[in-house]
């Protein structure tokens, strides 16, 4: 053997031992309400509207085993010439329903036509077809036997419970249905394992709410071949419906043991619980204990769980019904009981001894007790386990404060958690004081209940203790603001107030006569300019006064006017446009000027 | 010693540049004591609104600049590099570029 045979063997053998944590059974079975259910679904089949329908109508109406009561003649095709695997698979069985024999010719040609087909397209549903086809042929049929563990090969396992084939229930119910008939029909086991019928039992029974007529029959007819297959019939252990729950009362963990179709199994002589586990720390609490049959069912087997005196909680039970074992989850439950509670008031400070009053159970505190803002109110209990009388800490324990009144609109509902110390006392304190807001200052009779909860609980309880009269201080201005945004109920249909643009807010500008002293300053300069132009001596007088000239100064001015315009009232594309116009001319002119100017110049430079 | 020698400069100023280019300069004066109170007012009152002081400085440093380009050209020392065109060329760029710098800052004056 090579590298990759080993590497090759020790993944069968890992795979096998994963394997053995499988459950070897399954966990259901055909009631007799999803029997009825499915009937429901065939029956219109019978009204000849469709031949597929009656079809299926009538092989699921036969595996139930109910009479058929057929209105109309059902016309056959009748020996069909067909090239497809599909259509030799009806023709063949078309013959066969009309118990015709196939001439031992035909057979030749069709095993030889088969084992062409399979070698081009082996998919499961002409595997399938295939072994149809051969279980009708007797001993010529023995060709497909081999190609059994081909298609084996190619089903998908889901989950690790689950063995279906590409194609869904159709597909895998022809080709279940199609390897069983030809291992019956050549008196060969067919080389399954036992947990692969398990798994694909497991996996037709996850598909019994299926809705058409044709998944029905195909399911009924798949679930009645694994259940009377003659090599290996899946046994499925279950608990008996409603029987999760175990407690004092009930102490009785009832497993139900049957075939796929809900019937006894005989061949189980013991039913034995191997181990009892609690979740969370898998301890092993029972182990090898045996089920005892029950007298009037002989498919229920039941246990006394609570001889053991188990712990409150969720067990773990694995079972073992003959070759099959399976794991079962069971709860259970117990009672609490209130040992002691004290309910009374004490000053919130601490300065002084708590008084406190005795409440048992079901009962109810006769005086209304009183706290204002200075003082809390205290309740201390302690729960027990009412068979052990043992203290317990439970999953939920509240206390729950509420106006009397409750169709008052005004109505107030709090809630607060108690909580347990290491001596598993609950204890509850509320500041009147400090709890004002929560109850928005709404002073008068609060009525004060404990509820207790958990799920391993048979007996969670509301108890209401008494009735508490509150006296709140006056709320302060800003806690009524709080309040009444508090008391406003979000309602997310209500128009939202409309959202303004802020604009930013224009920083404090300085004083105006600062702001009229600097535009002065600015424009001071220009004096300057003049003046020292004047000392200079400014050639005015060899201005052109030329029309070209003129022109060309207003032009310029009338430019500088209309950018003084355009930053008090005009847009930029009125501007642009006059500026265009303008433009023009000032260019124009200045142009005909600045060139005259420079042929004066070079006219008295060449003089 | 020292205002010796800015005497000095002016006279020398005063004897060699030519009145023309001494109009610019005035000019160019002006604009820089016009620039210097704006910036006055921004050290010591504050820049709001920010936009009006910016264009109102950019107006005077850009109209330095060019003023500047304008003396430069109309220098007769630098007539070797600008002569080709002659100052009308120099004083119509100057005129379009301040047209086009002024619809700036009109514009961004705001």
């Amino acid at each position: 053997m090579n590298f990759f045979g080993a590497i090759l063997l020790l993944a069968l053998v890992v795979g096998e031992l994963i394997a053995a944590d499988v459950p070897t059974s399954t966990n259901s079975y055909l009631t007799k309400d999803d029997k009825l259910r499915l009937k429901k679904v065939l029956e219109p089949g019978f009204k000849f509207q469709d031949l597929a329908s009656l079809h299926y109508a009538i092989v699921g109406y036969k595996h139930m085993k109910e009479p058929i009561k057929l209105i109309g003649s059902v016309k056959t095709i009748l020996d069909k010439d067909g090239s497809t695997v599909a259509e030799l698979y009806y023709s063949v069985s078309a013959m066969n329903l009309l118990n015709q024999k196939i001439p031992d010719v035909t057979v030749n040609k069709l095993v030889k036509t088969l084992q062409l087909a399979l070698k081009k397209d082996d998919s499961p549903l002409n595997l399938a077809y295939v072994f149809h086809i051969a279980a009708n042929l007797g001993s010529s049929g023995s060709f497909a036997f081999n190609h059994i563990e081909d298609a084996m090969v190619q089903a998908d396992e889901v989950d690790g419970r689950y063995l279906q084939f590409e194609g869904g229930l159709s597909v895998t119910s022809l080709l279940v249905n199609g390897v069983f008939k030809l291992s019956q029909s050549l008196k060969k086991k067919a080389p399954l394992t036992q947990l692969q019928i398990v798994k694909l039992a497991n996996y037709f029974l996850s598909r019994r709410s299926v809705q058409t007529p044709k998944g029905v029959a195909n399911f009924l007819s798949s679930i009645n071949t694994l259940a009377t297959n003659e090599f290996y019939k899946p046994t499925c252990i279950t608990l008996k419906e409603d029987g999760v729950v175990i407690s004092v009362k009930q102490p009785f963990v009832h497993i139900k043991v049957c075939d796929l179709l809900g019937n006894p199994v005989p061949s189980i002589s013991n039913v034995i619980a191997n181990t009892a586990t609690k979740e969370g720390d898998d301890v092993v609490f029972v182990s090898k204990k045996n089920f005892e049959a029950a007298s009037n069912d002989k498919t229920v087997y039941s246990l006394n769980f609570m001889t053991s005196t188990p712990e409150p909680g969720f067990y773990k039970i694995a079972v073992s019904a003959g070759s099959a074992t399976n794991t079962v989850l069971i709860k259970v439950l117990t009672e609490v009981k209130v040992s002691s509670l004290e309910i009374g008031t004490a000053d919130a400070d601490q300065t002084t001894q708590a008084k406190l009053v005795k409440v048992a159970h079901p009962e109810k505190l006769k005086e209304k007790i009183e706290a204002d803002s200075q003082q809390k109110l205290v309740i201390r209990f302690l729960l027990k386990d009412a068979f052990k009388d043992k203290p317990m800490r439970v999953h939920q324990a509240f206390v729950r404060l509420s106006t009397k009144d409750s169709t008052n609109k005004n109505s107030q509902e709090i809630i607060f958690v108690a909580e347990p110390d290491s001596s598993h006392t609950y204890k509850f304190d509320m500041q009147v004081g400090a709890e004002s807001k929560n109850f928005a200052y709404q002073s008068g009779d609060y009525k004060i209940e404990l509820i207790i909860g958990d799920a391993i609980l048979s007996n969670s309880f509301e108890w209401t203790l008494g009735t508490i009269a509150l006296k709140f201080p006056e709320p302060s201005a800003s806690d009524v603001a709080d309040k009444s945004t508090y008391r406003q109920k979000p309602n997310v249909y209500t128009k939202k107030p409309e959202i303004k643009h802020m604009f930013r807010e224009p920083d404090k500008r300085p004083p105006e006569y600062v702001s009229n002293l600097f535009s002065g300053l600015c424009i001071a300069p220009i004096f300057l300019l003049i003046f020292l132009w004047a000392k200079i001596g400014v050639n005015i007088s060899n201005f052109p006064f030329s029309i070209s000239a003129i022109t060309f100064h207003l032009g310029l001015g009338g430019i500088f006017v209309l950018f003084g315009v355009f930053w008090l009232q005009l847009n930029m594309f009125t501007t642009l446009r006059y500026l265009s116009i303008l433009g023009t001319i000032t260019f124009l002119a200045g142009n005909k000027m600045l060139s005259q100017i420079a042929k004066n110049r070079k006219l008295s430079a060449a003089r | 010693m020292s205002n010796h020698v800015i005497s000095k400069i002016w006279q020398d100023y005063k004897k060699i540049t030519e009145r023309k280019t001494m109009i610019i300069d005035a000019y160019l004066l002006y604009v820089l004591i016009t620039g210097i109170i704006q910036f006055i007012y921004c050290c010591s009152v504050g820049t709001y609104p920010f936009n009006s002081f910016l264009s109102g400085f950019i107006s005077t440093i850009s109209c330095f600049v060019l003023g500047m380009c304008l003396r430069l050209q109309a220098c007769n020392s630098n007539g070797k590099q600008f002569n080709r065109y002659g100052i009308e060329k120099g004083f119509a760029d100057f005129i379009f570029a301040q047209i086009v710098l002024h619809i700036v800052i009109v514009n961004f004056i705001g």
